[in-house]
């Protein structure tokens, strides 16, 4: 993972998310633009992680850009919101660090189990609380957008 | 209280028609996977266009309930036993009831027949839905340096565990039961795979393959749900992503502990 670029990176996740697009059935013309949004935001994440070294930050971040940038992409196509997030949310869920927790506890190194598993906790927390800014912000631009029109 | 005019005959008719069409749309949606605000806000909203201002909603993933507490009080709900995730049927929907909350004059027989023909509708067939989760899977492998024998070995993988997966929730009728062996298959194909020599980094095999399985959606569905202030099923929808998680541990833990106990090294 480390001597990969980042580019390298946003291609290989936009193809992912792609593929997940069709797994979730999204219609054609909306697949690319789920594929750019999740390779965007993946590429993001790799990217704090390298300058800051952390881990769980840098989640929230790429989680909230994932919101944000499927909420402009809904408002200007007029779909749902859902389309354009859910193919960049799923490989972002923390399956190495679940795999990891698993393989400490089978092979008895608890110390190291409780650090990945408390880690997998705090990462499917800082994507949702970055789903929940995300939400959030969208519905005060939404009215601040509505009491403009008025 | 009066009730002999013929106003109040034709006004029940057509109350009990826009309930019914709202209570159609919203078992299309919850069937196909949406989220529950979205339902509720859709429906209330078309109820209310057409001059129904007085109305209850109570949706949750599993239930749906349209009645009024105003007037001849009727009540209907319907349960929803199963449900699958079809984005583009959620999108067709939403689009159909923005247009039929603008319309002044709904026709109901056509409204319905539309709404059956949005429900057999099937945008990609099973083989194509698994064919693209096993690439995409297999490409995420790509990220931690594996070799292309690995790439293939994780692409059938994965279209095993899918059809796996897919037929145990077809004969049980639990995704919990269906994760736990599709993930126990993927975990102890992949040690074997590195027992025989050609896998060398095996469990980034199953780092890959678990990822159809990981979440994600009901994560999502949770929160958009809690933060519109719909705490049951937000509630609800956060339950199962933490079942789904604990059944792929139990599933990948179980396969890595059982190849120990066979003599097999991780």
């Amino acid at each position: 993972m480390e001597n990969i670029t980042i580019f390298q990176h946003f291609v290989i996740l936009g193809i992912t998310s792609l593929c997940f697009g069709i797994f979730l059935s999204i219609p054609k013309i909306d697949l690319i633009i789920g594929g750019i949004i999740g390779g965007f935001s993946w590429a993001l994440y790799i990217f704090l992680m390298r300058i800051s070294g952390e881990v769980i930050l840098p989640y929230f971040i790429s989680t909230l850009s994932i919101g944000i940038l499927g909420n402009i992409s809904s408002k200007t196509t007029k779909r749902p919101t859902f389309l354009y997030m859910l193919p960049g949310i799923i490989p972002l869920v923390p399956g190495y660090s679940l795999y990891y927790t698993m393989f400490y506890i089978v092979t008895e190194n608890y110390p190291l189990a409780l650090h990945k598993g408390i880690e997998t906790l705090f990462i499917a927390f800082s994507i949702s609380s970055g789903l929940i800014v995300s939400e959030s912000l969208k519905k005060i631009v939404n009215n601040i957008l509505k009491n403009l029109k008025k | 209280m009066k009730l002999n005019s013929n106003y109040n005959l034709e006004f029940r008719k057509r109350k009990e028609h826009i309930y019914r069409l709202a209570l159609f749309i919203g078992e299309l949606f919850l069937k196909n996977g949406a989220e529950t605000y979205l339902v509720e806000t859709l429906c209330r909203d078309l109820c209310k266009s057409k001059g129904f201002q007085y109305i209850s909603l109570f949706v949750t993933p599993t239930v749906i309930i349209i009645g009024d507490d105003r007037d001849d009080g009727i009540t209907f709900m319907k349960t929803i036993k199963d449900r699958t995730i079809n984005l583009h049927k959620c999108s067709l929907l939403n689009n159909l009831t923005l247009k039929l909350i603008t319309q002044e004059k709904i026709d109901i027989n056509k409204t319905i027949n539309l709404l059956k023909k949005i429900e057999k509708k099937e945008t990609y067939t099973f083989f194509t839905k698994s064919i693209a989760a096993g690439l995409g899977s297999a490409t995420f492998t790509f990220l931690f340096k594996t070799t292309y024998l690995e790439f293939l070995f994780t692409f059938i993988i994965v279209l095993i565990s899918l059809y796996i997966f897919k037929k145990i929730v077809e004969f049980s009728m639990t995704s919990m039961l269906g994760i736990i062996i599709s993930t126990f298959f993927i975990g102890i194909s992949a040690q074997f795979l590195n027992f025989l020599r050609l896998a060398p980094n095996s469990n980034f095999i199953i780092v890959g393959g678990i990822i159809p399985f990981l979440p994600g959606i009901a994560i999502t569905k949770s929160v958009s749900d809690l933060v519109s202030g719909d705490l049951l099923s937000g509630n609800a929808r956060a339950t199962e992503a933490f079942l789904t998680a604990l059944s792929i541990g139990i599933g990948i833990g179980g396969a890595m502990k059982i190849w120990i106990k066979l003599g097999g090294y991780l």
